[in-house]
């Protein structure tokens, strides 16, 4: 047995595993965050606070001989006000930020809640229909709760452009709830209900959701979703002409995957965002 | 022993050059993407037109995406426009004259093309003598829903001969016609402007001009048939569509001699930009935070020129997406974005964000900050995995060593 033959096996290994590594990114970039605070900004907001901006620009073709650093403006920030998307003091919602509020939850059946211009609710786009159904039962054994269970259209849900996430549904009465462990951010809108905002990365995630009995038995439940970058519909973590083929034929439909500004048309302001990201990478 | 280890090796190489080589999507499928004419023969200074051609073959494509090369040094492509069966412009579509390259992008939203027709037309200036190829790269792309239908040995090439200039013979006796237009002074410029008025005059001659012959249509040398007194000095076209249009003149001699043909080219694109939905990278901030403004849009004629952005009602400054904002004091702000194609048409859009004082509670979701992403985690993963491949036939290899020098 040669050194050398064992150098050259060595140097195929290394290649034979090298793809292996190839193609690792990290992003630490947040997308569309469509939060609202409900908190008062009033006294946070100073309407005459000034910003100075200024940035580099390579020229764009054509129009901009040798410009490379400019002034982008300077002027007042706004304070806060009804129509700006944001919730403040006295509002109840603001533009498309509805405070989490849904048609169901003004106790109607479906339809589309939508927010005034004087920033309150509209229900006109609501419907009414029929009944509901009743409760559950109890028990006194000391085992392991059931496992918390995750809304159903949330189940359903396999994918996110949003950079955050509400996770909710059911637990048992008195248990408590762990997402990965931890109970930050956990919140119990009712005795059997549960949720949780969670930030999401690019990419696969999933989450082990854990009841807990107060005698420290509990019961999992995992739940998996993919962040993809906007536009991104084939889940290959850049946009190009192969998503463009997919976006075409979501076009005019309420389809979730095309959707994304999320106002229920697939439309040329969804494309418009592709564009956006036209080429990028996560 | 020794061969095993050979056999061993090119079977890693082997390996390698699949892993490596191995593409996203693969390309199969019987659509075809050709030139047209194939062959041509022109003058320096002549402009001429390419067609880019289609053939689904009964695919069923939605989007296209031509990359065409084609000699820098002796053509000039001076514009690329969308046959009928594409409607819609694409993203990343470009002309690059530095290094000859053109991609062209369209798609439908009118229902897939199975059949075939013109995808694009490229118009080209040839600017010096020589034989010049204009080739389609295998790598265009024919998708339908996502999957590439292309046969990349399908893609075919034009050679274009370019002769020395010739100037076009003047009849003997005849004048010199030239033609300017008030409304659209530029010939190389679009403009919104939809009406387009033409005057002309005339040098030289041995006998008075009789009558004129005029054209107006989408074709570069049309030889024009319209009939014009010659006390007639103005000619006028109004509701001009999209696109690249010619005006055609020559004047007629009493003695029947001709003056040269001046065909004039007319830009128009009145059409705004397609709509621009800007989004950031977070709506709300804290001070001291940044933020990252995305927009973008299309324009099926003439092209996006550039996009500016304001602030709260502010000028508008020319950018390039994204913006990213540092340093905004806590309040709410206006992004505004404007897109301008190249014949000034203008679209906006606008997004808000709030900026809160440090330290201020913005009930983040869970998990936010936090570095770690799946696709860090699938970087150690492979990493790992990697590393513990090399080690664990780095020990089967230095065993079967010690084994054979035992043996020896």
């Amino acid at each position: 047995m040669k050194i050398k033959n064992l150098f050259i096996l060595t140097l195929a290994l290394l290649f034979a595993t090298l793809p292996l590594s190839v193609g690792a990114i990290s992003s630490t970039t947040y997308e569309i965050d469509q939060g609202i605070n409900t908190q008062s900004v009033h006294h946070l907001i100073k309407g005459s606070a000034t910003y100075e901006i200024e940035g580099s620009l390579d020229p764009i073709a054509g129009n901009l001989e040798g410009a490379s650093r400019y002034e982008i403006q300077s002027g007042d920030a706004f304070g806060a006000y009804c129509g700006d998307n944001f919730i403040d003091s006295g509002e109840t919602c603001d533009g498309s930020a509805l405070n989490g509020q849904t048609c169901a939850s003004q106790g109607y059946d479906g339809g589309t809640l939508a927010c005034t211009s004087a920033c309150a609710y509209s229900v006109s786009g609501c419907t009414s229909g029929g009944g509901g159904g009743g409760g559950g039962g109890g028990g006194t054994a000391r085992v392991a709760p059931n496992p918390p269970t995750v809304d159903e259209e949330v189940e359903e849900t396999t994918f996110s452009y949003g950079s955050s996430f509400v996770l909710y549904g059911d637990r048992p009465d008195g248990t408590t709830v762990l997402v990965d462990g931890s109970s930050t951010g956990v919140t119990y809108p009712t005795t059997t209900t549960w949720q949780v905002t969670l930030s999401l990365a690019y990419g696969s995630q999933s989450y082990a959701v854990t009841t807990e009995s107060v005698y420290g038995e509990s019961s999992e439940t995992i739940f998996s979703l993919y962040r993809r970058l906007i536009g991104d519909l084939t889940e290959d973590d850049t946009v190009n002409d192969y998503d463009l083929s997919i976006f075409v034929h979501l076009w005019s439909s309420d389809d979730t995957e095309g959707d994304f500004n999320q106002d229920g048309d697939v439309d040329d302001y969804d494309f418009s965002m592709m564009v956006s990201r036209w080429g990028m990478s996560v | 022993m020794k061969m095993f280890l050979k056999q061993t090796c090119y079977l890693l190489f082997a390996v390698f050059l699949v892993l490596q080589g191995t593409p996203a999507v693969q390309a199969a499928g019987a659509a075809t993407m050709i030139l047209s004419p194939q062959s041509q023969t022109v003058e320096v200074g002549n402009t001429f037109k390419v067609t880019i051609d289609v053939n689904a073959s009964n695919e069923e494509i939605d989007t296209v995406r031509a990359y065409v090369s084609f000699s820098k040094d002796l053509l000039q492509a001076t514009d690329v426009s969308l046959g009928n069966l594409f409607s819609r412009v694409s993203p990343g579509s470009s002309i690059d004259n530095t290094s000859g390259e053109i991609s062209m992008g369209g798609f439908t939203l009118d229902g897939p093309v199975n059949g075939s027709g013109v995808f694009a037309t490229i118009t080209f200036e040839a600017i010096a003598e020589g034989q010049a190829t204009i080739a389609v790269s295998p790598s265009s792309k024919m998708i339908s829903a996502g999957v590439e239908k292309i046969n990349p040995s399908s893609v075919g090439s034009s050679t274009v001969t370019i002769g020395a200039i010739t100037f076009e013979d003047i009849e003997e006796g005849a004048a010199y016609l030239t033609v300017e237009s008030p409304s659209h002074p530029n010939q190389s410029a679009w403009s919104s402007e939809k009406n387009a008025n033409f005057s002309w005059s005339i040098d030289g001659g041995s006998s008075d001009i009789t009558s004129y012959l005029v054209a107006f249509d989408d074709q570069l040398s049309t030889d024009p048939a319209i009939i014009l007194s010659a006390e007639i000095d103005s000619y006028e076209v109004t509701d001009i569509a999209d696109g690249l249009w010619y005006f055609h003149i020559k004047g007629v001699h009493a003695s029947g001699v001709v003056t040269n043909t001046v065909h004039y080219t007319v830009r128009v694109d009145a059409t705004v930009p397609n709509p621009l939905e800007p989004s950031v990278s977070q709506t709300q901030l804290l001070e001291g935070e940044s933020v990252e403004l995305y927009f973008g849009t299309t324009d099926e004629t003439s092209g996006i020129l550039y996009y500016q952005v304001a602030i709260n009602g502010g000028e508008y400054v020319p950018k390039a997406s994204p913006v990213i904002f540092e340093d905004l004091v806590a309040g709410t702000y206006l992004l505004q974005v404007g897109a301008v194609d190249y014949a000034g048409n203008e679209t906006y859009g606008s997004v808000s964000v709030r900026v809160y004082p440090e330290g201020y509670d913005l009930e983040r979701p869970v998990g936010y900050g936090e570095e770690k992403t799946e696709k860090e985690g699938a970087f150690w993963n492979t990493t790992t995995m990697a590393v513990t491949v090399i080690v664990l036939l780095l020990v089967i290899g230095g065993g079967i060593v010690i084994g054979l020098r035992k043996k020896k």
